[in-house]
């Protein structure tokens, strides 16, 4: 009886003549009753809480612009070109991948953030999106090794038992079909196009599209998987007079910091994903150098 | 403008002021507060079909509410997990003193407690917004209710000096 007394009360339900007269009888109760007093004036405060009627413009302005642009986001995966680098630490792997493959188009890396060099060895693999197959495959893999700048790139082969206490990751890049080849010279030409991947971010929009970026537009906030966590990030349309090439920045609102570029550019009818970085603290080794894939340098004998 | 989006545009306008004064207290940040109201609006403009009773929506647009806060909250969790630095979060600090107190609640029974007792809703439509039995959330609802009194007693806090620190 006391248990449901108490539970009415803290509920806030009305009480019934006899349970007010048991609740003013039973000095527990009563106590109980009091302080929740207390407490109710603390829901009212939460409740009159001044709340900025902009705030909630905002929010319903932006949400009937979002409600048109939705379609055009989310089918960003199945138009054009996407990109994604899998890192893949340790020398194992490095030596399986190398090793045991036998890569014939070794890329080069050229050093431009200085003389950082990365710890451990470090596997790339670019992926694109196929058309032909609406997936994404390997399309190349490139192997960081630890030393200086500008002798990266040089991977030596690996040891059977190295290659045996490995898991084994099914990555099929030499399967070099007609869309393989397309999608990795499309990847070759955005690589070596002038872009300096160090640059502060908006240096970069700014170069992308030819002009200093205006009018951020704020887009749906996603969930992203960078560098193999998942994070929810706010995006923002850069937008220029230039139509053709825009960015989106995907950033936080507290620290102001964009871990991920996207570099989109309209080709015909389509919008098309051109290059994407990633910058979390683990991809920084790779994100300071400019990777080049090209005919693999000639070794000294 | 069709039918459904007038509605439903009006309807959130009534109800977009609770929504994100649920997402805050969950939260205890603004910016998310108003990223969570507005992802809630634009996946329930994108359903498309909610019920056109006027009590029946607010649940409803709450249920929506509810597990984007606690999809947030748990990728929240995750990321400070595994950031080196702690987020600096200006608005999530001890001058808040209300901010503080419902803070101090666990974050089940601060769900049930802020949507019983702050946004009005009865113990079995909460029940329904949670996708839990309604004892449940009575038994949360308490336990928040018996918490906070402690609370409030133990750091004796005077209700009407919290609402200036608001």
């Amino acid at each position: 009886m006391f248990n449901e007394l108490k539970m009415k009360v803290a509920l806030g339900q009305p009480l019934t003549e006899m349970e007010r007269q048991t609740l003013l009888s039973e000095p527990e109760l009563a106590k109980f009753a009091e302080r929740t007093l207390l407490v109710d004036r603390l829901a009212d405060l939460v409740r009159s809480e001044p709340i900025d009627q902009a705030v909630l413009d905002r929010a319903l302005t932006w949400t009937r612009q979002q409600k048109d642009e939705a379609p055009r986001g989310a089918r960003w995966v199945k138009v054009g070109f996407v990109m994604a680098v899998l890192t893949i630490l340790g020398a194992p792997l490095a030596a399986l991948i190398y090793g045991s493959w036998g890569l014939s188009g070794q890329g080069r890396l050229i050093a431009l953030g200085g003389p950082q060099k990365p710890a451990e060895r470090t596997a790339v693999l670019v992926f694109a999106h196929l058309k032909s197959v609406d997936r994404l495959e390997p399309i190349s893999c490139t192997i960081i090794l630890p030393g200086l700048p500008g002798q990266k790139g040089q991977a030596t082969g690996g040891r059977q038992s190295q290659i045996e206490s490995t898991p084994r990751i099914p990555v099929k890049f030499w399967e070099a079909t007609p869309d393989h080849q397309e999608a990795l010279k499309e990847w070759s030409e955005v690589m070596s196009s002038p872009m300096d991947v160090t640059d502060p971010p908006l240096m970069q929009a700014e170069r992308w599209m030819g002009q200093r970026p205006s009018v951020p537009i704020k887009l749906a906030p996603a969930i992203l998987e960078i560098n193999r966590k998942s994070v929810r990030l706010m995006g923002w349309r850069l937008a220029s007079s230039q139509p053709n090439r825009w960015v989106i920045a995907y950033g936080e609102k507290v620290t102001g910091r964009m871990p991920r570029l996207e570099f989109w550019e309209k080709q015909g009818s389509q919008d098309r994903l051109r290059f994407r970085q990633d910058s979390f603290p683990h991809h920084e080794e790779i994100l300071g150098h400019k990777i080049i894939f090209g005919p693999r340098p000639k070794q000294k004998p | 403008m069709d039918s459904t989006n007038a509605h439903f545009e009006a309807a959130a306008a009534i109800h977009l002021r609770s929504l994100y004064r649920y997402c805050h207290r969950m939260t205890g940040s603004k910016e998310e507060a108003e990223d969570l109201a507005q992802e809630t609006l634009l996946a329930a403009l994108k359903e498309g079909t909610g019920p056109r009773a006027e009590a029946r929506m607010k649940a409803w647009l709450f249920g929506i509410a509810h597990h984007k806060v606690c999809h947030h909250l748990r990728r929240r969790s995750l990321e400070r997990l595994f950031q080196a630095k702690p987020r600096v979060e200006p608005e999530f600090s001890e001058a808040s003193a209300v901010q503080g107190l419902i803070d101090s609640l666990p974050p089940r029974e601060k769900e049930a407690f802020l949507l019983v007792r702050v946004e009005g809703f009865t113990s079995l439509e909460a029940a329904g917004v949670l996708g839990v039995p309604e004892g449940t959330v009575k038994h949360r609802v308490f336990r928040a209710v018996k918490s906070l009194q402690d609370t409030i007693l133990e750091r004796g806090i005077r209700m009407e000096e919290a609402h200036d620190v608001q």
